[in-house]
């Protein structure tokens, strides 16, 4: 396949992500498994037989949701229940709620009750991260949904089985890492949109599927030989769903070199052991390792001191932090990190957006006007 | 002129003794918290409400609980100013307006406590209420620059697992280990139980409290249950706070005797959900009252009622009760206990308040009025506010709606 064939699909699975793995699930046979939050052991729905999918609403207003949620939620909660009740989900067995905030925590409940699948875990993850008593339950509470998974499909999750689909997803996150790391060497070698259409792909395409997509694209991308005189841009954030923004990027004369984004490097920057001979326990590790997301405390890892870390490595020229409104996690660690990248002079922007709700114009205006800010700074 | 003078004999009567007492009371452990940052003679903890607080307690150490800051700045009507600076800061205002008003005092300094709360040595957050708790005691330890330990309570959906408890279990001994590091000595066993017997009668006593408002008329309303709840929260396990709380019971029990209601001619009782909004609490006892409505129990002051401490027994009881309390449960089982609430004070209509500053409390309100109305059958209402950004509030949309509602009550009774 051609790296624009290979490109192509991932497209199409991002912009509709539902069509797209209705379309694996009858082809592969397997039960697709919802899930919210990148801390899913992703893993274990793939030992199971299941393919997992993950819930990230759409771009449109909610019809079900305000009946349930307040106005005040963020919204991957309200449109992601909106897409349940709607019955846009109906092909799922139901979903998986790993513990990360106060909303998914209630979301969780409310699903529940107004919702008829027939599966339904929650995953309450430990909140730190750094101890031995919290590594110890996370063990027990990746076992015990090992466990209810089992009870539901039936079929028995065997440590070899979950060593092959830590393999599996291991390719996945390698490939993703070195796609990040070809176009930071060298930013014109892909577009940011398509960029995250490879990490958003993995979270809704069978990890298989993906791993053949990215075979194909990673040795076409990396014979590519032309270079680009781009702004270089930095992202960080919580969640990103509008490819739109990107293209505004793009269109401003910037390139994303790098992010710290749970749509971006969080998901797949650490792999886990695959030779372990206990490999729950590795995936908890991998989850331990992982740099953290605002929702997890780890004294022991300063997101400050991580972040300008990555963001010199990546030789960004400005940071835009893009959030999803009412995310109370990502929004209490905005001033901290803010200052962390003052330290750097480095120039940044604060994006706010909703899914349901998006004011693209707005953002579009925003952009426009930091990349020229940036490129006026840098003699363009 | 003159008349302004005479006192109305009927409202002196409704005034509570106990008032003065409790003033006294907390401006007394205000003094000596300040007197103690100000000389080092005792060591300084920044705790959560839903903290367990008895260890602290056991090891010298003065507790102190920013939220309970958080109301006193909503209820002196401080807390917009403090919630702009920490606004101006970076901070989203869709955050919890207690830590936002708090950060702002911390950097200002500005507070009803003159020059602010005293510094901490070092941080307790337990997470049994919500995750704001976390981030917002990972930016004070960055602020004061001192360690904090994060006691982790897995959220209970649908059942609560022993791994869980297994987890909470061991942190309570890690975290009796961090006050021994920061204080340089070994926790007193012995003094921890009685701390633990003191906090179980002090829990019993609150409960015995909020009881009385099964009699018909309530002798007090949750307006002023707000009010007297600032002991059990803040000195929890002291001989002081025990004692405070049995002359309100006293006082309570006398009331009844004498007929003395909170609301004249009480005709509907109704049971509030959610923190006070503390800027409006005249307002709206007065808007409630005036209707011959009286908010007879509350599931926020009803969350440090629940006496399941066994001071033989108090790390393995302290890990099951700090983990079970109602911010840490699933929708279904705050439903049960609203029904058992209900039932218990004969409420006739239930009001929720959207507090857009808190989540967990908030978010799953909506089904939770459908299933009290579904299976019930009692009218329920939703006000939308905020418990101290008053930027949040309308006073008189409120007023509208709450009108409407007792009249619906009326149409029913
Ligand atoms: S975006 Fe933020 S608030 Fe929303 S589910 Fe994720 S962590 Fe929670
Ligand atoms: S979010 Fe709610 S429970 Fe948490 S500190 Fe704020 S008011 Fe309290």
């Amino acid at each position: 396949m051609t790296r624009d064939e290979a490109l192509k699909i991932m497209r199409n699975t991002v912009e509709d992500p539902v069509a797209a793995v209705k379309g694996y699930k009858e082809c592969y046979k397997r039960p697709v498994f919802g899930y919210f939050c990148t801390y899913t052991p992703e893993e274990i729905i793939h030992a199971a037989g299941g393919i997992p999918f993950r819930i990230m609403g759409r771009n449109e207003s909610v019809v079900c949701s305000d009946a349930h949620l307040q106005s005040y939620s963020c919204s991957l909660v309200r449109t992601g229940l909106d897409m349940a009740l709607t019955d846009r989900l109906d092909f799922l067995e139901g979903a998986v709620f790993p513990h990360t905030c106060d909303s998914i925590q209630r979301l969780s409940d409310i699903w529940r009750i107004n919702t008829a699948y027939s599966f339904h875990a929650d995953i309450v993850l430990p909140v730190k991260l750094q101890t031995e008593s919290a590594r110890a339950y996370l063990i027990e509470e990746l076992t015990s949904f090992v466990g209810k998974i089992e009870t539901y499909t039936g079929r028995e999750i065997t440590a070899d089985s979950l060593n092959e689909a830590i393999k599996l997803y291991n390719i996945m996150r390698s490939n993703l890492t070195r796609l990040y790391e070809a176009k930071k060497k060298n930013p014109a070698i892909i577009s940011s949109g398509a960029l995250n259409d490879c990490v958003q792909g993995a979270m809704f395409m069978p990890v298989e599927e993906h791993n053949l997509l990215m075979a194909d694209l990673l040795s076409d991308i990396e014979d590519t030989a032309e270079t680009g005189h781009q702004i270089r841009v930095f992202l960080v954030g919580n969640l990103c769903v509008f490819n739109e923004i990107y293209d505004y990027i793009e269109a401003g004369g910037g390139t994303v070199v790098g992010d710290d984004m749970c749509t971006g490097s969080r998901y797949f920057i650490v792999n886990a052991d695959e030779k372990s001979a206990n490999p729950i326990q590795a995936i908890a590790d991998r989850i331990i390792k992982r740099p953290i997301c605002a929702a997890k405390h780890n004294p022991m890892f300063d997101r400050g001191i991580y972040l300008k870390e990555m963001i010199r490595d990546s030789g960004a020229q400005g940071v835009i932090f893009l959030m999803i409104k009412f995310c109370d996690p990502h929004s209490f660690d905005y001033p901290y990190l803010k200052e962390s990248i003052d330290e750097l002079k480095m120039p940044h922007l604060l994006l706010e957006t909703e899914m349901d709700n998006p004011s693209l114009g707005q953002i579009k205006t925003r952009i426009e006007a930091f990349m020229e800010m940036i490129g006026d700074a840098h003699g363009k | 002129m003159a008349n302004e003078k005479i006192k109305d004999p009927e409202k002196e009567k409704k005034k509570f003794q106990s008032a003065r007492a409790m003033r006294e009371l907390m401006t007394g452990y205000y003094t000596e918290s300040k007197i103690a940052e100000a000389s080092g003679s005792k060591k300084i903890a920044w705790i959560t409400s839903g903290g367990p607080v008895e260890p602290l307690h056991a090891m010298d150490i003065i507790p102190i609980y920013p939220e309970n800051h958080g109301a006193m700045l909503g209820a002196s009507r401080m807390s917009v100013e403090m919630c702009g600076i920490s606004e101006d800061m970076g901070y989203s205002r869709d955050l919890c307006s207690y830590f936002r008003g708090d950060i702002g005092s911390a950097v200002t300094k500005k507070s009803p406590i003159p020059g602010g709360l005293p510094k901490p040595d070092f941080l307790i957050a337990c997470n049994n209420i919500c995750g704001t708790v976390t981030k917002w005691y990972e930016i004070l330890a960055r602020f004061f620059d001192v360690p904090m330990y994060l006691i982790d309570t897995p959220f209970i959906h649908q059942h609560k697992t022993e791994a869980g408890h297994r987890y909470v279990r061991s942190q309570m001994e890690e975290y009796i280990r961090f006050l021994e590091d920061q204080c340089g000595k070994k926790m007193d066993r012995d003094r921890l139980k009685e701390v633990g017997q003191l906090s179980l009668e002090g829990v019993s006593l609150w409960n015995e409290v909020l009881s009385t408002c099964e009699h018909r008329p309530a002798p007090m309303s949750c307006f002023d249950a707000f009010f007297f709840i600032a002991p059990i929260v803040t000195l929890r396990g002291t001989a002081q706070c025990n004692d405070f709380y049995v002359g309100l019971l006293a006082e309570l029990k006398r009331r009844i005797t004498d007929g003395i209601g909170a609301v004249d001619d009480e005709k509907y009782r109704l049971l509030w959900d959610n923190i006070p909004v503390w800027f409006a609490l005249r307002p709206l006892s007065e808007l409630f009252a005036s209707n011959s409505a009286c908010l007879v129990a509350d599931t926020y002051t009803n969350a440090w009622a629940k006496a399941c401490l066994d001071p033989e027994n108090l790390i393995e009881t302290m890990s099951r009760s700090y983990t079970e309390i109602y911010l840490n449960i699933d929708i279904e089982m705050m439903v049960s206990e609203i029904k058992q609430l209900i039932k218990r004070y004969s409420a006739d209509g239930f009001v929720m308040h959207s507090n857009r500053s808190c989540k967990p409390y908030s978010l799953g309100q909506l089904d939770i009025a459908k299933i009290i109305q579904k299976d019930l059958d009692i009218p329920t209402i939703m006000v939308e506010a905020d418990m101290t950004d008053e930027r949040s509030f309308s006073e008189a949309q409120t007023r509208t709606r709450i009108e409407a509602f007792i009249e619906s009550l009326k149409a029913q009774h």
